[in-house]
């Protein structure tokens, strides 16, 4: 039971840390409560980058609607675990 | 196939955008779109004048008599009026053959495969035996003041290609497709009919493309190397519309290209819209010559279309 609680906490930190990643500015900390259009420098660009990333790391195709629908990186991250 | 190139004069380099949006970080974006210039025509330059030249250097280039052309295929999605065709104002500037037949076809990223489709099939026919391709885009005229992202990745350019019988039985099988659905991820808004009270502008929903060309592209690359009954280690090269950098290199590892085969050349020219598969058989080092090539094309529309040409240039 601990031990499911750690690998998820890892891969929540995985996620949170591949989502901070798209981002130019790397002088700040993604939280799990962030909304993703709200986190300063969020554009096109990192949108068509987290894309990528979601797709390659999580299998996940979401489209860019979608991605600025979710109303926290929780409900992202719920759809990849 | 025997391939020439025009690209206008004025180039746009990052450090140009840089000075008209000193907030952007161009520099950084660029790197990942692999583009550092684009060339821009001219204020009084349009795409009959870039197609022409195009014409013009290819008959120079490889000494071919233009009485021999006897269809005219425009690629283009910036023409220089509503009507006629533009292809006529370009049959009339190169005073082809009065009974070369001549037509625009309304396609961008896609736009060079569907000129090959349509110059193999009146080849094949019989309607026509030497058939001038030109692609030609002035997409920067439709970019606003303010549009930071589609002034960093157009450019403007033409190509223009000649195809005779050979090439076209080179020319495998194809594929097509369309979403229209997307039409508003890409479209140019104003200056048509509809919304004819705005100047055009074009708009871009860039991450709504790219999704679209990660759930297209690869099945498209193959449905074509199964309908050309080859495995994919027969395949020299692919040669991809170049959107940019990003997507590319994103398509190619989705697609388990290796590095040597897949190519991306767009540094010095931006996407280029329908020219840019054109451009890169034009430019590049590598020597394409009798190797088996895939091309694909895929974006406005939505469209995609892909084609195996063996024994290029044969």
């Amino acid at each position: 039971m601990v031990l499911n609680i750690n690998t998820n906490y890892n891969n929540m930190e995985k996620f949170l840390k591949n989502i901070k990643d798209q981002f130019e500015e790397q002088e700040f900390s993604v939280q799990i409560d962030d909304k993703l259009t709200e986190i300063e420098g969020y554009d096109s660009m990192t949108a068509l980058m987290i894309i990528s990333m979601l797709e390659e790391e999580y299998n996940l195709l979401i489209s860019a609607d979608d991605l600025n629908e979710e109303t926290t990186l929780k409900s992202l991250y719920k759809k990849i675990s | 196939m025997k391939i020439a190139r025009y690209l206008p004069k004025e180039i746009r380099t990052n450090q140009d955008i840089a000075e008209m949006h000193p907030e952007y970080s161009i520099e950084k974006i660029s790197k990942k779109i692999g583009i550092s210039k684009r060339h821009i025509a001219a204020v009084d330059e349009f795409v009959s004048d870039m197609g022409t030249s195009a014409a013009e250097i290819l008959f120079g280039k490889f000494n071919i008599d233009k009485n021999i052309i006897d269809f005219l295929i425009l690629v283009t999605q910036s023409p220089d009026y509503l009507l006629p065709a533009t292809s006529s104002i370009i049959h009339a500037n190169l005073e082809l053959p009065i009974d070369a037949g001549n037509i625009d076809i309304n396609q961008g990223c896609s736009g060079y495969v569907y000129g090959l489709s349509l110059a193999k099939g009146l080849i094949k026919g019989g309607v026509a035996k030497n058939i001038l391709l030109i692609t030609a885009d002035t997409y920067t005229k439709y970019i606003s003041e303010e549009d930071k992202s589609n002034k960093t990745i157009f450019g403007d350019g033409a190509s223009a290609t000649l195809v005779t019988k050979n090439d076209a039985d080179n020319l495998g099988e194809f594929i097509f497709g369309a979403d229209g659905k997307g039409v508003k991820d890409l479209y140019v808004r104003g200056g048509a009919l509809r919304d004819s009270g705005l100047s055009p502008e074009i708009i871009m929903n860039g991450p709504n493309v790219f999704n679209f060309t990660i759930r297209v592209v690869p099945k498209l690359i193959e449905n074509v190397i199964k309908k050309n009954n080859i495995s994919s280690d027969e395949i020299d090269y692919y040669i991809f519309h170049q959107a940019n950098m990003f997507m590319l290199s994103h398509l190619k590892r989705k697609i388990k290209i290796p590095d040597n085969k897949f190519i991306i050349e767009m540094k010095e020219f931006g996407n280029t819209v329908s020219s840019t598969i054109p451009l890169v058989l034009e430019n590049s080092d590598i020597d394409f010559i009798g190797k088996t090539i895939l091309l694909a094309g895929f974006g406005v529309g939505l469209s995609w279309s892909a084609v195996i040409i063996k024994n290029y240039g044969l």
